[in-house]
């Protein structure tokens, strides 16, 4: 174990030198039964139901971090990893768990729905501009939310632009779609860097 | 136009500034603005209110007998013709108590038609959609209505409407126009209590102060992604302060349906921004936090007209031809300049006595040897110019200190120290940079605290050990800084929260609960550049996942599951079944214990 801290950045896969970071993994699976939430609900320690509020039991594990959300068609979906690995071995916790209880879960169909990720280009970004000369793409409306709201068509993924450099990447099913989008959004926002004067 | 009852001229329109119907020929006040709401219940009979002073209500229907003699299909149709006539009822209701024009009403109808195919509905979404409609003409004409105060009218929450607002705009392909504060700032200090008593002039001067601050807010990055009535609120905070009015910025923010605590943060922000341009100027260099309510007006005065220099020269440059661009923008620089001598000459004269002692006390010898710019009463004509300047040689002194300013840039080529120059950062950036190099301190004070215990541990191992010892089993050696903390951290009955909370009372003064969990991220290998960014959580998720180990043993699933005691204690509350219960293992075991 080292403390020497930050790994070096491929700058081939990565030219602006920064890597966003995956904050959210949202993956699905389909465990192909019946299953009965209230007996889930009464077994189950880290089980949450109500069904006056939602109709699935809520349920997490500690390793990783996750919560499912665990329908009575079966099916289910996994959110909180922090990597597409750390999704799907969480999601196999859970059909562990189902299948423990008595019913005869399965493993099929397991996908990932949503990558969210995240960084920081260190240098303020002035919104306004971006928003009138990229229109088309943009939505800006500091009323209802002080970032900006960026939909990339290519690779199809939602950027959440804000002013103090921070940005938000969501809507892509790889983790590469995630790195494809903000290097092809980097030069634009350095096209807008607020400068001090 | 509609008619006037005054003067009989069809003259009466929409003052938007006061949000009433006035005569335009007389200055009559539309005072009885008649609210309707006629309705008609499933079966055709008339329900509803009637709110209303002068006027005559009409209703438009058919009578219950009527109605159960018609046939199906003209029951079917009447079904939609009653919905959709319900829903323009709705509509006009709402354009009333916004007060909004025939003309925009119309525009509202048209838009509301177009979006639902002149369908209409019934139900809350209707009038939500109405709402947006409303809201979208009212930015395309700069009314000074908000998505709030629409929201409040049509019963909902604003992001609802702010949200729709997004998907018209999308359904009819329109270009979305930008918010203009100043709008609402006209209307809100020509509506407001504290306001409305002040003469004209006065006004005029509060409004034109006003705008400059707004100005000013977008220069110094005030605005960008901040709610815009929340800066509204701050300027007119800061107007009345500069001339003397008592209001409340709390009462302001609820007016204009914003939280009082962003417009007081917005506030302190405007004032941080005032007293760093305040300071680049030559005579403000002692303004600070308890000294600029003194020198507000003065401030203010000279930022307006400050920025009535640059909206003119900004006109000249516009109808200069292009060839002579650079010889047109030195002239209007220097035409600028000798304008602002001018204004900060005249005000000088006003505030002359204030400023006095200040520059009694600085040094002025190379101003004076470098003053060779011509007069500015000979060069330029400004109305300020035939202003009495005081004669004890100060106000000249202040010209020349700017003077020498920006000749000494002119001959060093390097960027002089100018007030209009001055554009700070962005608060959210400047705050997140901060943060980022405060969490930097203390991953570096974190990473020295581990590399001090490792070196203690070597003492006590022999030097074999040292090298396949585990940081983390360095840090658990007890009576080591690190010992509580790990204990704490390493309890996997603790939530994140808990955690934080223990380490609280846990830790002495010198260490925050930051601290702790940094350095618990750094025992076990976390990435520094995600903890300076403070993802502390995704710091503290498992390290990466092994593909050969068992995916949940036996004895690991154990505690996923409840005891058959608990079992029977959960099925016996839930017979009931109304409402289903779900409780921790805390309470639980209380209630068992009861």
């Amino acid at each position: 174990m080292s403390l020497e801290g930050t790994q070096p950045v491929d700058l081939a896969r990565h030219p602006s030198g920064i890597v966003p970071t995956l904050q959210n993994i949202v993956s699905t699976v389909n465990m192909d039964c019946r299953l009965e939430l209230k007996t889930i609900a009464l077994h189950a320690r880290n089980a949450e139901y109500n069904p006056k509020r939602f109709a699935a039991v809520i349920m997490r594990i500690r390793d990783p971090k996750t919560t499912a959300l665990i329908f009575a068609s079966g099916k289910m979906v996994c959110t909180g990893a922090k990597s597409e690995q750390q999704s799907k071995l969480a999601a196999r916790k859970y059909a562990r768990i189902i299948q423990k209880l008595g019913f005869p879960a399965q493993f099929k169909d397991f996908k990932i729905q949503n990558i969210v990720g995240s960084c920081d280009v260190k240098f303020p970004i002035r919104l306004e501009g971006l928003a009138y000369a990229h229109g088309h793409f943009s939505s800006y409306e500091p009323e209802l939310f002080p970032g900006l709201i960026y939909r990339m068509k290519q690779p199809k993924i939602v950027l959440l632009i804000f002013v103090s450099g921070k940005i938000v990447l969501t809507g892509a099913k790889v983790r590469d779609e995630i790195y494809d989008a903000f290097e092809n959004i980097y030069p634009v926002l350095t096209e807008f860097r607020k400068i001090q004067q | 136009m509609e008619v006037c009852e005054g003067c009989g001229l069809a003259s009466v329109t929409y003052d938007v500034g006061a949000g009433v119907f006035a005569c335009e020929v007389c200055g009559l006040v539309r005072q009885d603005s008649v609210l309707r709401h006629i309705d008609f219940d499933d079966e055709g009979g008339r329900v509803g209110t009637y709110i209303g002073g002068r006027g005559t209500a009409v209703s438009v229907g058919v009578s219950r007998i009527a109605w159960s003699s018609l046939t199906p299909d003209a029951k079917s149709a009447s079904y939609f013709e009653r919905k959709r006539r319900r829903a323009i009822a709705k509509m006009k209701e709402l354009c009333s108590i916004l007060n909004l024009s025939k003309d925009k009403m119309e525009d509202v109808r048209h838009m509301v038609g177009l979006v639902t195919q002149e369908k209409w509905g019934a139900n809350h979404w209707i009038e939500v959609l109405i709402g947006t409609c409303i809201y979208i003409v009212a930015r395309q004409h700069r009314l000074p209505l908000s998505a709030a105060q629409i929201a409040s009218t049509v019963n909902c929450a604003p992001k609802d409407v702010l949200r729709v607002y997004n998907r018209v705009l999308n359904y009819l392909e329109i270009e979305s126009c930008p918010f203009d504060p100043i709008v609402h700032f006209d209307k809100f200090m020509s509506s407001h209590s504290a306001f409305v008593c002040l003469g004209e002039d006065t006004l005029n001067r509060l409004v034109e102060q006003g705008h400059c601050l707004l100005h000013y807010g977008l220069e110094w990055s005030l605005t960008s992604g901040r709610h815009p009535l929340a800066l509204v609120a701050a300027v007119v905070a800061i107007v009345g302060k500069a001339n003397n009015i008592k209001v409340d910025l709390d009462l302001i923010s609820r007016e204009l349906y914003v939280y009082p605590k962003t417009s007081r943060l917005r506030l302190r922000e405007y004032f941080v921004s005032l007293i760093g341009f305040a300071q680049l100027l030559p005579w403000g260099k002692d303004i600070t936090f308890k000294t600029l309510t003194r020198h507000l007006p003065f401030l203010l005065q000279y930022m307006a007209a400050r920025t009535k220099v640059d909206s003119r020269s900004h006109v000249k440059r516009k109808f200069l031809p292009s060839d002579s661009v650079a010889s047109a923008q030195k002239q209007c620089s220097s035409a600028e300049d000798t304008a602002l001598r001018h204004i900060a000459k005249a005000l000088y004269a006003k505030y002359g006595t204030r400023i006095k002692s200040i520059l009694e006390n600085q040094s002025l010898d190379v101003v004076k040897d470098e003053d060779g710019i011509p007069s500015p009463e000979e060069e330029i004509s400004h109305p300020l110019k035939k202003q009495k300047v005081n004669e004890e040689g100060y106000p000249s002194v202040e010209t020349c200190r700017q003077d020498t300013k920006l000749k000494v840039g002119r001959k060093t080529g390097k960027a002089t120290v100018d007030a209009t120059l001055w554009k700070p950062l962005p608060p959210s950036f400047v705050a997140n940079t901060a943060a980022i190099a405060r969490r930097t301190a203390k991953v570096d004070a974190a990473k020295k605290r581990i590399a001090a215990v490792k070196q203690e541990m070597g003492k006590y191992l022999p030097s074999e050990e040292i090298q396949g010892c585990n940081n983390g089993m360095a840090l658990q050696l007890e009576g080591s800084d690190f010992f509580p903390m790990m204990q704490h951290l390493e309890s996997p009955a603790l939530s994140m929260e808990a955690r934080v909370l223990e380490n609280k009372k846990v830790c002495d003064g010198t260490l925050d609960a930051e601290d702790l969990i940094i350095q618990y991220c750094l025992v076990r290998g976390a990435d520094e550049e995600i903890l300076k960014a403070g993802y502390y959580s995704l710091a503290l998720s498992t390290p990466p996942v092994q593909p050969d180990k068992e995916i949940l043993s036996d004895m690991e699933l154990l505690k996923y599951f409840r005891t058959p005691s608990e079992v029977e204690f959960l099925r016996s509350l839930s017979e009931e079944d109304s409402p289903y219960p779900w409780f921790t293992a805390e309470e639980l075991e209380l209630q068992a214990l009861q």
